[in-house]
Order: structure tokens, then sequence, then C-alpha cells
């Protein structure tokens, strides 16, 4: 029993019998809900609280004792009186005792409050902002978590260009010299992608102020906001805002005007796109056909077979519809330059005179290789013209050369290695540059960087910056192999130049060291590969779409970097970065609460392999002691011991921000844990291990109170993991993914998809079919061992999940139900993959601190 | 003088905020606590003292009965709700504050003296 019910269950004792008999375990239950409640939201319970509910029971009981018609006055009988000073006195003592223990047992602890994660700032995906030509101000947008909208508010959200940014933003300027800020915007909507016009005299952002995503403009001289047109911005997250190099026009992704903004009732809202797909469907009917076909086998025999098996994806797309069109600032004139397509990437030319841009053509089948056709129109309209087809471009992306005569691409994905190739934009035609030998470069996605020459192409992958004449045929990497760090990104400005100090002949990079785990900067010569360090620090670039960006003469650069206790925030220096000045503080607050120290320790895992994790000591570590602590699992060939400048060790907001548990007193351990194919339960039982044993024999994690949680894959780590051993004595797993044979036979509806290439090629290492390898899938598929968990498991799954199906959640809830253990299972209506709500953050971060605090934190 | 009646008497707002959380369906102890809170933007907020004293006395005057035990967060929970009579007091009371509304919209008074919410 724990020290609350017992210091309530007493105090009930001053209650009259009949009045105990009739309301005292409800009332106790009701208590322990409030209880844990203010715990969950504010941390902990203070003397407040409890003033308050002494307060409230004693005038309770002198009412019920007067309604009992027990005397409770000096002219009631002396013994009452008696017992009920004694009572008194014994609760005074309980009470006191009750709000000294729990400081003592958690000395100085400030655990970072629910509200207050939720109420964080962030930069949004489009991170940085923008700078003026001149580098003097800076434009960007914050997502201000104290103005999230709640799960019914969603109308705005379906407006949003970009994905991964709910809720609200507001625009703020930043005079780069000063520090001096003011916001712009007015807490009236969201504001996205702000982009100064190449002049200086405008930015250019997203806003849904009015109601719907529009374009607007807000002007220097005047410090005055206008929409630009009426026109809808298309949801999509490749709708950037780009400008015209003469700063009057700014190029958009419209919604297309023919398309309905709302479904025709009675009918299927995506029964129309399925007709257009599918000739084979009578007209009118609301039928979704899929279909099998041999295309697999085909593949994986050749991959130079892959005309025969290129599936053509233009119509797959056609959510993404979009009108690519002009908008004029000065009058709010709109050209709709092409129609319905479906867009990855555009770009005007240096010149101004036209517009390129790419949209996906095709993808081969079971490899995921993406190709892409690239257009191009005059920019005051004509016809459209293709440029280059079925390019394997891994995005979609292109860059122009500084003479407008020509489009760079690289080749990337499962299918090529890294070619650059040029295409001509006046004759149509291609050509590979890199045809010399060099080695394979693997990535999604990378665009060239063209010199300001127009005689190089650079571009950062793997780690290395490479170099590609245009005069010549090779693909070479710049730094040296001994040099030791790896290139992040090339910094460039809003247009894509490099940046490059005093000359020409240099290049800034952003860069990670390996060994040392700081973030920096350095400039690499463009001839001779040499570098020279402006700075490095102990951070981590933040989670935007650029590490950092340079104004347009070069003068400044701004960067988002965070570490283990402080959220992403901006940066910014001169060019050499040598008086680099903090720009922003999002949350000051922050850091008020008891957040813990990460560093990064090793282990050694059964195959004899050295491997790293991070480990988030409690907020009130004292060495000596042990604690609790929470595994944070996600098994793969992840380096997490990046992830200790990371501030909340896997993520700063919603339900990823470990230090939600190390304010409260809990170390919490990230491990690596590599896999092998075909045993992936066996290489998790083997790292996760390891790595808590390490942990324990640091002196710092209490072996007898250990608890586990992950998220996703790492919530199939999670289940697995109960599933071999005891140790652990509570366990949350989200979005969990526990049946391998059920997700590499389901049909994911809207698709016509499935997850066979994830379990036969992908996380779920099974490698092969479930008909290759019957007793692989059964050993690696935790529900089938569940009889084997005795470790209460908190089950959560969102029900619009489209990545891996609740249902797969509710396999373990009735498997363990019907077992006869402790589970309980919180099922998110309206929750995709990740839990993102407001409202429902809320909710998981008080059950999950219950959790852990009752079977984990409290263990006996 | 007004020529108003008030049928029965006015009940404490603690009373009256418990029945109108259960006028929207059964709850629980705490489900009661945190609505009474919710719905009176914090203006009444109760501890469990206040709040099973008053459901005691609401019992006794059957404004309100017991709805029986449910698991619920793998906890058994009481659930209370309105009776008939409960239902009635409720209507009641809401009536009389809609026409003390009335008769302030309805008194003259100048805008200073009125509450936010009245003014014109």
């Amino acid at each position: 029993m724990s020290n609350k019910i017992r210091w309530y269950r007493a105090l009930m004792r001053l209650y009259p019998r009949s009045y105990r008999r009739d309301f005292e375990s409800q009332m106790l239950q009701t208590f322990v809900d409030w209880h844990d409640d203010v715990v969950a939201s504010t941390g902990r319970t203070g003397v407040r609280f409890w003033m308050s509910v002494v307060a409230d029971e004693l005038r309770n009981v002198i009412g019920q004792h007067r309604a009992a018609g027990v005397p409770v006055s000096m002219t009631g009988a002396p013994e009452r009186i008696v017992a009920f000073s004694a009572l008194l006195a014994a609760l005074f003592v309980l009470l006191t005792m009750s709000i000294a223990r729990p400081a003592r047992a958690q000395e100085g602890l400030r655990p970072l409050g629910i509200d207050a994660l939720i109420g964080m700032n962030t930069l949004s995906y489009w991170g940085i902002g923008s700078l003026s030509p001149d580098g003097a101000l800076l434009v960007y947008a914050v997502r201000e978590g104290s103005r999230l909208r709640s799960n019914g508010d969603a109308a705005g959200e379906s407006q949003r260009p970009a994905g991964p940014a709910p809720g609200r933003t507001n625009l703020y300027l930043a005079d780069t010299r000063t520090g001096k800020q003011e916001r712009m915007s007015d807490n009236d909507g969201q504001y996205q992608q702000p982009l100064w016009s190449p002049d200086g005299s405008h930015v250019a952002f997203y806003s849904d102020r009015d109601g719907v995503m529009r374009v607007w403009v807000w002007e220097l001289a005047t410090r005055q906001m206008r929409k630009l047109a009426d026109d809808r911005v298309h949801p999509s997250s490749f709708a950037h805002l780009r400008w015209t190099p003469d700063s009057k026009s700014v190029v958009v992704l419209l919604a297309s005007e023919s398309t309905p903004s709302q479904p025709s009732a009675g009918r299927p809202s995506d029964a129309p796109a399925m007709q257009a797909t599918d000739s084979t469907i009578a007209s009118g009917a609301t039928v979704r056909v899929y279909r099998a076909e041999p295309v697999m086998q085909n593949v994986a025999r050749s991959a130079t077979g892959i005309d025969t098996v290129t599936v053509d994806t233009v119509s797959l797309w056609g959510a993404m519809d979009a009108d690519l069109a002009v908008m004029r600032v000065a009058d709010g004139r709109v050209t709709r330059l092409a129609l319905q397509r479906p867009l990855f990437w555009y770009d005007p030319s240096p010149d101004g005179q036209w517009v390129a841009f790419s949209r996906q053509s095709a993808i081969v089948r079971g490899v995921g290789q993406p190709m892409y056709d690239y257009e191009m129109i005059h920019i005051d309209g004509g016809e459209v013209r293709t440029v280059a087809r079925r390019a394997r471009s891994g995005t979609g992306t292109a860059s122009w050369s500084p003479d407008s005569r020509t489009l760079a691409y690289i080749e990337l994905g499962p299918l090529v290695t890294g070619d650059i190739h040029l295409v001509d934009v006046a004759t149509a035609r291609s050509r590979k540059l890199t045809t010399a030998p060099h080695p394979p470069l693997m990535a999604e996605g990378a665009t060239p960087h063209w010199s300001a020459d127009g005689q190089h192409l650079f571009v950062a992958l793997n780690g290395q910056l490479w170099k590609a004449p245009v005069s010549g045929s090779t693909l070479s990497a710049l730094a040296p192999p001994a040099w030791g760090k790896r290139v992040v990104a090339v910094v460039t400005d809003a247009a894509g130049r490099v940046h490059s100090g005093n000359d020409d002949s240099t290049l800034t990079v952003a860069t990670h060291d390996p060994a040392t785990r700081h973030v920096g900067f350095h400039r690499l010569h463009a001839s001779t590969g040499a570098a020279a360090r402006l700075r490095e620090e102990p951070r981590r670039f933040g989670g935007g779409r650029w590490p950092a960006i340079a104004s347009a003469d070069g003068s400044t650069i701004v960067y988002m970097a965070e570490d283990d206790r402080q959220p992403a925030d901006l940066w910014v220096g001169s060019a050499d970065l040598a008086d680099v000045r903090r720009l922003t503080m999002l949350n000051p607050a922050i850091s008020n609460a008891s957040l813990g120290r990460a560093e990064v320790v090793e282990y050694t895992n059964a195959n004899g392999d050295r491997l790293q994790g991070v480990l988030i000591y409690p907020g009130d570590y004292e060495p000596g002691k042990r604690y609790p602590l929470i595994v944070r699992v996600y098994p793969g060939p992840f380096r997490f011991r990046n992830n200790v400048h990371v501030f909340g060790l896997d993520g700063a907001t919603g339900i990823q921000n470990m230090q939600m548990y190390a304010s409260r007193g809990y170390a919490v351990l990230m491990p690596e844990i590599p896999q092998q194919l075909g045993t992936p339960v066996h290489s998790i039982v083997d790292g996760v291990n390891a790595a808590v044993d390490r942990v324990i024999e640091m002196g710092v994690a209490d072996p007898a109170r250990l608890g586990i949680t992950g998220q996703s894959y790492g919530g199939y780590a999670t289940i697995a993991m109960l599933t071999r051993s005891t140790r652990f004595k509570g366990a949350l797993m989200s979005a969990s993914i526990p049946n391998l044979l059920d997700v590499a036979l389901q049909l994911r509806p809207e698709s016509g998809t499935d997850l066979s290439f994830w379990t036969e090629g992908g996380q779920g290492l099974m490698g092969g079919t479930v008909w290759d390898h019957k007793e692989r899938y059964i050993e690696n598929s935790p529900v089938m061992h569940l009889d084997r968990v005795h470790t209460p498991v908190l089950i959560v799954h969102g029900e619009k999940d489209d990545a891996f199906p609740v249902t797969l959640s509710d396999q373990v809830f009735v498997g363990l139900r019907r077992l006869g253990r402790v589970a309980e299972y919180r099922r998110y209506a309206g929750e995709g993959h990740v839990i993102s709500s407001a409202e429902n953050v809320t909710d998981y971060w008080r059950a999950a601190i219950r959790w852990f605090d009752q079977y984990v934190r409290d263990a006996q | 003088m007004t020529d108003i009646e008030y049928p029965g008497r006015p009940l404490t707002p603690v009373v009256f905020h418990i029945l109108l959380v259960l006028a929207k369906g059964e709850k629980h102890g705490y489900e009661i606590m945190k609505q009474v809170a919710s719905d009176s933007r914090g203006n009444v907020r109760m501890g469990n003292g206040t709040l099973y004293g008053s459901l005691k006395r609401m019992l006794a005057d059957a404004l309100i009965e017991d709805a029986g035990e449910r698991l619920h967060d793998d906890a058994r929970r009481k659930y209370y709700r309105l009776t008939s009579r409960g239902r009635q007091e409720l209507l009641v009371e809401m009536e009389r504050y809609v026409q003390t509304v009335e008769v302030i919209r309805n008194s003259d008074l100048p805008a200073p003296l009125l509450p936010a919410g009245l003014r014109a």
C-alpha cells in the first residue's frame, strides 16, 4: 500500500463509522485519481494541495459528526472530545510526514510538467526562417505550443502546406546585429515558410489568418502585411515558396480550380479517383480494385530489367495534383502555368525566364526506385516542355546552372549509385557527367550545388563533400579521409548559392565530429580540400530542413542548435562564425525543471561488439545512489550516441521527450541495438540486456526497478523483450508491431499496397516470405509468446494509424487479458502512428507516469 | 417588489453544478469533481470531503441515486445518476437563473454597473 493511501485512510478514520461504511472506498479511489492527476500535471503534490485536502476533509468531518449526532463542541461528552483531539493530533503528524517524505525522497526535483511540454515553443520544420539579403534581419516562424489546437479543430490543419507542423505559429522579425525582436503576426493563424525577396523589400509567407491557407507578403517599408491573392495554396509539403530573381513575383503551388474543395455527398470521397485510374470500373461504381502482379521475382532476378517492371505512378499521386502558378506582388495577378500536376520540386531559373519542375512518373515495384520527369515552362506561360524523362533522382530535385542553361541532378535510390546528370534545357538532352568510377553513394535525397562560375558541382552525401568538374568525368571526395569530420550540409543562401567566405575558392560546410560528437562549421578549399575550422560546439543541429543558412551577401550565417538540456534555438554569426550569438530563447522556463544530464555509455554485447548508448541521469542524481531505470528501445543500425545532444533524447515534444522521466527521478537509457537478419528478437534481447547490465554495473540503475518503453518498431522491441525476460517491472509500448505474420499479409486499403517489403527486407528482418521462413516468423512474432509475459504492460495505439494498424495492439491486449496478465490499453480515436494532439499527449503522459511510478519506481 | 415565484429553495452552487454534470449522464466521483471544475471554469472547486458530503445529502434528498459499480481504469468505481426529482430541481434552478438574468437585463442599470456579458 502506498503512503498516500495509508495517510488518506488515517484521515478517513476521523469520520463517523456509518459514513465510512458508505463512502470510504469510493472516497479513497477518488482521492487516488485526484492525487495522481495533480502529480502527472504539475509533477508533485505541494503543501497547498495537502492543506486544501485537510481543510476540506475537516469541514466535512465536522458536518458528518453533527449529522450523526456526535458532539464536536465543548458541550459534548468529554471522551468524544478527547478522542477527536487525539485523532486530530495524529492527523497533524501524518500530514507533516506526508509533506516532508516525498520532498526527502525526491530532493530538489522539479519535474518537467506535461503542460510545460505541450506549451513548448518550437521552430517549425522550415526551421531557421529567412535572412534578408544583407543579413541584417531574420524572419522566422515559431510554433507556439500554448496555442495548440484541440482534437476537434482540424479544419485549418487540412489546409497546411507543410506536413510536420501542427499547432499555431507566429512570425517574428529579429535584428541579427542587436538581437532586438518583434512579433509580426497577431496570434491569428498559422504562418509558414517566410522568405525574403532577393531585393530585400518584402517577405512572402503562407498564412491561414483569414481562414484558408494563402500567400501573403509583408513589406519592409510599411511594415504591413497583405494577402497577395484569394487563390488557395495546395496543402502539400511540396508547396515551397520561391521568388523570381527580379523580386516581382512568387512561384507557388495552388489548389487546382477544378478540384472540388469538398467531396460530393452520397458517395465515398475517393470514388472518382478510383474510376479515373482504372478503366475496368463501371461508371458510378464505388468499387476499389486491388491486383496482384508477379513483379517481385523479376526485380530480384535482374535490376537491369527494370523497364519491364516499372509502374506508371502519375495516377497514384492524384491527391497531390496542384497548379504551378506565378503571383505578381504589385497587383496580385495570378498566372497558372501548369495545371493539375503532382509536383515534387520546382524552381525558377537564375535569369528569371523559366520555371523547371518535376513529377514522379514511375517507380520500380518491389525495390521502390522512384523516377521523375523534368519539365519546364516560360515564366509568362506557354507550352510545357519535357526536358528529361524517368530520371532516377531520389526525391526529384535538381539545380539550375548559374547561366540558366543546364539542370543538374544526382541519381539516388536502391538501383543507382550517385551519378550526376546534366540536362541541356534547350535541346532536352541529358548526359551522365560522372562516367569515371567512383564510390557508390547511397541516400534518399540530395541536390548538387553549382559553383559560382558554373564550372563545378558539389554535393554533400554520406558524410563527405563530393566534387565533380563540369568539364570532366570524375566524382571525388574533396576533403582528405584523415580530416575525420562528417559533412552534414553545404551552407547556402535561400537561392541555393554556396557560401564561400571572402573569395570563391572555399565552401562553408556544416560538420559533425563522430569522435567528439560536436557539431560545427568548416571552410573547405574547393581545389585542395584543405579544411579550416571555423567553430565547433557540443551541440546538435536542430531538426529543421537545413542546419544553417547564409545571407545572400555572405555576411551572416544563422543556424539552429540544441543540447541535452536546452531545446533548439537560433544562433547567429558573421561569415567566419567567430562571434556567434544566441538569437532566440524560445523556452526560458524549461531550464527550471530538473533536467537530467546525458552522457554516452559503452557496453559489449554477447557477440563481443563494442556498442554505445545514451544515458540520461535522473534530475536529482547523487553518485552512489541507485535509481529506477527506463530503457527506451529502438533497434537497428542507429547510432544513438549522437542523441547525447538531443533535448529529450528521442525528441523534444510530444510523447518522445525522455526528460519527462529523468526530471521525475528516473534514469533513462537509449541503447544501440544492432540486429541480425532472421533473428531480430535474439538481437534485441542481447543488446538490451548488455546495455542494462552496464548501467547497473555503473551503480546508477536499481536492478529491482527496471522499466522499458518503445514506439513503433521500439514497441515491437518492448513486447519482444518481455517475452524473453521478466527483469522489467513495468512496460509501455506504443504503436507496436507485435505480429510479423499479420504485418506481412496486411492490405493497406487506401493505397492497395502491403507491408511485405517491411517484414522481408526492412525492419522485420525476416529475409524472405512467410512461406520461406514459417518458423522464423512465428519465433519473432511476440504475440505467439505472450504466455511468457509477466510484466504489467501499458498499450497505446492510435486508431487511425496508417503505418501499422491498431488491430496489432488489439492482439496483445486481448492475448494478455485472456492470459490473466496485467495490462491497460489506451486506444486513441483520431490519432495516427504517433499520438500528437495536446489532449491525447496529456493523457498519454499521465498514464505513462502513473504506470511507471506504480510498477517501476514503487516496486518492492 | 417582483411577483416572480420561486418554487423550492435555491440550490447551493456545489449541488447545482453536480446536478448539471449528472444531467449529461452517469458519472463517478472523480469525473464529477473534474467536470464541475471545468463547467464552472474553475470557479467551483471542491475537494473530496465537499464532494462526498454533498453526494450524501443529495442521496438523502433523493436528488441523485446510486447507479451501481463499474470497472473503469482497472478500479471499481461507484456511479451516480439523477433522479426525476433531481432533474426537476435542476430545471427549476436553471429557470430561476434565467429569470434572474432577465431581471438584470430589464433593470435599466447603466452599462458600467452591468457585468460584461450583459452590456449592450
